[in-house]
């Protein structure tokens, strides 16, 4: 029995087939909705939680009704859904369907939606049902959520600001080893380092500043970390795709920051160098690279940044394949 | 960790970067304050990360340009991806050589091949003609590895 609904506000032919797939194999239904109204009737006379896509469809924006429409259907949403069952997935930039999102569903969300660019093909449809059918789970920080069932992982944990080098050096051996190419192997691992760094040198300052707890837990960014906070690091891979996650117990995402550091137009702006100690690039630098990422987080309990990418050899494919930016939320 | 090779070439001086650059490399002491144009060959940079971005950044944009011309020479696969991510990572230098990334379609082998900017861009276009595959044994052909508009941005700005 379907336990979910995708509407589609589509206005292209190759969405309707690739969505319908996806939402039948993630186990729900899936409706299309040629205007507002529609979805608004769809809306009504649904019982199950929500996946929009794309919300950001530029025949709903282009109608001349349509902020209107747009808070109407956020009305019809919001009456019969709680923002934990409704998720919206659109091409448009994250910070576009954070505003559009928060409009329509009120900003208490659990999920924001994701920025996902058009690349039909086997391995997007298998990633992209795996990504839909996690998305109203209790806890999407679990790596293994987004993969096949069968699928194993490995684990790496530091106890050490200094085991840092090391560990970005035996992902990248790993990944070698289940045979992936050794420029896509070098692409990853530098990626790691950035979430690393994030984990381990700016989760704790987000979480509490300079309290003076911070010495008293015995956690030291540039030494030991302290037992109920260390830094891990999980792989999965698939012939289809590969998942790797960083993982703290911190906490402490802010995502206006992910959203705001993400999508920036640096190759074409200037860069200012922040008065901050970090140069607030590693989430740009891992999105530019081609990496999907995913950024799960519990307020005050962990933060899941996971990386995904097909398992493919040629470069020119993997450019050409699956690519998202998310955000979730776990309360 | 970064390691530096100072060699005087011609009129110019060289700096051979070798191994990463990250936030625990002192740049201005690595390279010191050169007096004549520089040219930094990057071809056995094994990656940098984002501290290490910013302190590059810093470093040679704390040059005199007018001054010192700045070039770069052997520019690796994952060097070409930050100068296309960040429109400051040359910092008013001029890339003279990359490297650029091939497939081979018989044997599916991964290499790259040291061209100058010169013979891959003439005018506005950008073209990359196939190589002979670098394996050994095999007498496959290679193919461009990469989406040109995207791997060259830096190119067009």
């Amino acid at each position: 029995m379907a336990d979910s609904l995708l509407v589609l506000l589509s206005h292209r032919d190759d969405d309707a087939p690739f969505w319908r797939k996806v939402a039948l194999a993630a186990g729900g239904s899936f409706e299309i909705a040629k205007n507002a109204e529609e979805l608004q009737a769809k809306t009504k006379a649904s019982s199950y939680p929500l996946i929009i896509w794309d919300w950001g469809a530029p025949h709903f924006l282009a109608d001349k009704n349509w902020k209107a429409n747009f808070l109407n259907c956020g009305k019809a949403i919001q009456a019969k859904f709680s923002p934990n069952q409704v998720y919206v997935l659109t091409e448009g930039s994250l910070n576009e369907n954070l505003q559009a999102h928060a409009e329509v569903v009120g900003k208490s969300l659990r999920m924001y939606g994701s920025n996902i660019v058009r690349a039909y093909d086997a391995t997007s449809e298998v990633f992209y049902t795996a990504l839909l059918k996690s998305a109203f789970k209790k806890c999407p920080l679990e790596l293994l959520q987004y993969f096949p069932e069968s699928t194993k992982s490995q684990v790496i944990t530091l106890k050490k600001a200094a085991h840092r080098e090391a560990a970005v050096r035996a992902v990248e051996s790993f990944l070698v080893k289940t045979n992936l190419d050794e420029r896509m192997a070098s692409k990853v691992s530098q990626a790691v380092e950035e979430l690393l760094m994030n984990a381990i040198m700016n989760a704790y300052r987000e979480a509490w500043g300079q309290d003076p707890k911070l010495t008293q837990i015995g956690y030291s960014p540039t030494g030991d970390f302290d037992d109920k906070h260390p830094v891990e690091i999980e792989i999965a891979v698939t012939g289809q795709y590969v998942g790797l996650a960083v993982r703290d117990y911190f906490g402490s995402l802010n995502p206006n920051i992910f959203i705001e550091h993400l999508i920036r137009p640096l190759h074409s702006s200037d860069y200012r160098i922040p008065k901050s100690e970090g140069a607030s690039l590693g989430f740009y630098k891992i999105y530019s690279s081609g990496l999907s990422i995913l950024l799960a987080y519990q307020d005050k309990v962990s933060t899941s940044a996971m990386l995904f990418f097909p398992n493919l050899k040629s470069h020119r494919e993997f450019k050409s394949s699956f690519h998202f930016a998310s955000c979730v939320r776990n309360k | 960790m970064l390691q530096i090779e100072k060699n005087k070439d011609k009129n110019r001086m060289a700096y051979v970067l070798k191994g990463t650059i990250d936030e625990n490399d002192d740049l201005p002491k690595l390279f010191g304050r050169p007096m004549q144009p520089v040219v930094v060959d990057c071809g056995s940079l094994k990656s940098i990360n984002s501290l290490g971005i910013r302190s590059w950044i810093n470093y040679f944009n704390s040059l005199p340009r007018k001054d010192i011309p700045l070039s770069f020479v052997n520019v690796p696969v994952f060097l070409v991806e930050q100068f296309n991510m960040l429109k400051d990572f040359g910092c008013g230098g001029t890339v003279e050589s990359l490297m650029i990334p091939f497939r081979c379609s018989a044997c599916g082998t991964g290499f790259s091949v040291v061209r100058t900017v010169n013979t891959i861009k003439k005018g506005d276009d950008i073209s990359v003609p196939p190589e002979k595959c670098a394996k050994s044994g095999c007498s496959g052909n290679a193919a461009f590895d990469d989406l040109i508009d995207e791997f060259f941005m830096f190119l067009r700005r």
